[in-house]
């Protein structure tokens, strides 16, 4: 009779046991793996995509920083914090000197940060006179992946800037002493000459840059 | 008393019934774990797919902006005669020195190439590195008369980058 009434029972009981077993046994650890392995990559893929953002908003503060020294505001060395979309940079201009021109030269260095992630970014700004009326030059290189922030402290650093600087001008010479010296068959024939020379998706339409060029070539 | 200690023995070992509807629960439960999984990396490999986008567009259309920006004129390309936008490409101008730099898109390699050919005598040289990599597609438009406005979109992986640059020295 005891055992009669005990039937109905140890169907579900037994289900019970097995399932305490194998989520126990199988499952748990299984579960726990997963969640390990899922939660660190998606953990990586999140700090990675963060790590992306404060470099994106490193770089539009850069660009900001340098689009205002273009907007003739001359010796404002306080810029203050801005933001792009939600997230937060600060920009830090640096003088560095005078080049060959009077002009003022600049250290601009963008920060943003996102939780963990600090990004720095370096831009070279060369701000001439603005006359006779905005926008003013701006001559801007950058440190790519500058993650430390970084100081000019020796004289030599600002001199080899100031020089690179003066390289490029010296070639500005060069390429318009070319130009005025040459005629217009001569130059036509050295810029036509360089077309068995160039990469292939260039050279179908170089005699068309050519024309151009030439149209558009200095004279004396 | 034997009928009961017959009984006892028997529930020593689960019946066939009970562990099949404990395995089928069991299976439902891991189904469920095993589809949360696969989402779990189908999000993350979407996260760092688009973040690869991102940063290859975002570093080829920093490298170009930096020397566009301080370019003198714009060669190639320019406004139809109908004075239309125009796009390819390719984009040819002098920079700052006054030689003549071209950017343009090898699509087999998904990489932007530059060139410089110097404005006067000398060889045209490609610069070893590319500067864009993993770039599906790029379009330079002419934007304006004076050929001082150039637009630059890129697309990489899904993603698009739309960049304008003004040519600042004369």
């Amino acid at each position: 009779m005891l055992t009669e009434l005990r039937q109905p029972e140890a169907p579900r009981k037994g289900v019970a046991m097995v399932m305490v077993i194998g989520l126990v046994a199988i499952m748990m650890p299984i579960i726990f793996m997963l969640s390990r392995i899922g939660g660190s990559q998606t953990q990586l893929a999140v700090k990675y995509h963060e790590n992306l953002v404060a470099e994106t908003v490193a770089f539009s503060g850069s660009n900001a920083g340098l689009s205002r020294l273009q907007g003739n505001i001359r010796g404002y060395q306080d810029l203050p914090d801005e933001t792009s979309g939600e997230d937060k940079f600060s920009l830090n201009l640096r003088p560095t000197g005078a080049g060959f021109f009077g002009q003022t030269m600049y250290f601009l260095l963008t920060r943003a940060r996102i939780k963990t992630h600090n990004y720095i970014m370096m831009a070279e700004a060369e701000q001439f006179k603005p006359e006779p009326a905005p926008p003013v030059l701006v001559i801007s290189r950058d440190y790519w992946n500058t993650v430390e922030p970084y100081e000019i402290s020796l004289m030599a650093d600002v001199l080899s800037m100031q020089n690179y600087r003066g390289m490029e001008l010296l070639r500005l010479e060069e390429t318009r002493t070319f130009e005025r010296k040459s005629t217009e068959q001569q130059y036509k024939i050295e810029m036509s000459g360089k077309k068995s020379s160039l990469p292939a998706p260039l050279q179908t339409d170089w005699d068309a840059m050519v024309t151009a060029l030439v149209s558009e070539k200095l004279s004396e | 008393m034997s009928r009961l200690f017959k009984h006892n023995r028997k529930r020593a070992a689960f019946t066939m019934i009970e562990i099949m509807v404990g395995a089928t629960i069991l299976a439902v439960i891991g189904g469920m774990v095993a589809h949360w999984f696969v989402m779990q990396r189908q999000y993350q490999s979407r996260i760092l797919a688009i973040s690869d986008a991102q940063q290859n567009i975002r570093q080829a259309s920093w490298n170009m902006i930096q020397e566009l920006r301080t370019a003198r004129n714009l060669i190639y390309p320019r406004l139809n005669a109908d004075k239309s936008i125009r796009s390819d490409t390719k984009t040819i101008f002098k920079n700052f020195a006054g030689d003549i730099v071209c950017y343009f898109h090898d699509a087999a390699t998904g990489q932007i190439r530059r060139c410089l050919v110097p404005n006067g005598p000398g060889v045209p040289v490609v610069d070893k590195k590319p500067i864009g990599s993993g770039i599906d597609k790029v379009a330079f438009t002419a934007h304006d008369v004076g050929n001082r406005l150039i637009g630059i979109y890129l697309e990489s992986s899904g993603t698009v980058g739309l960049e304008s640059v003004y040519l600042l020295n004369e």
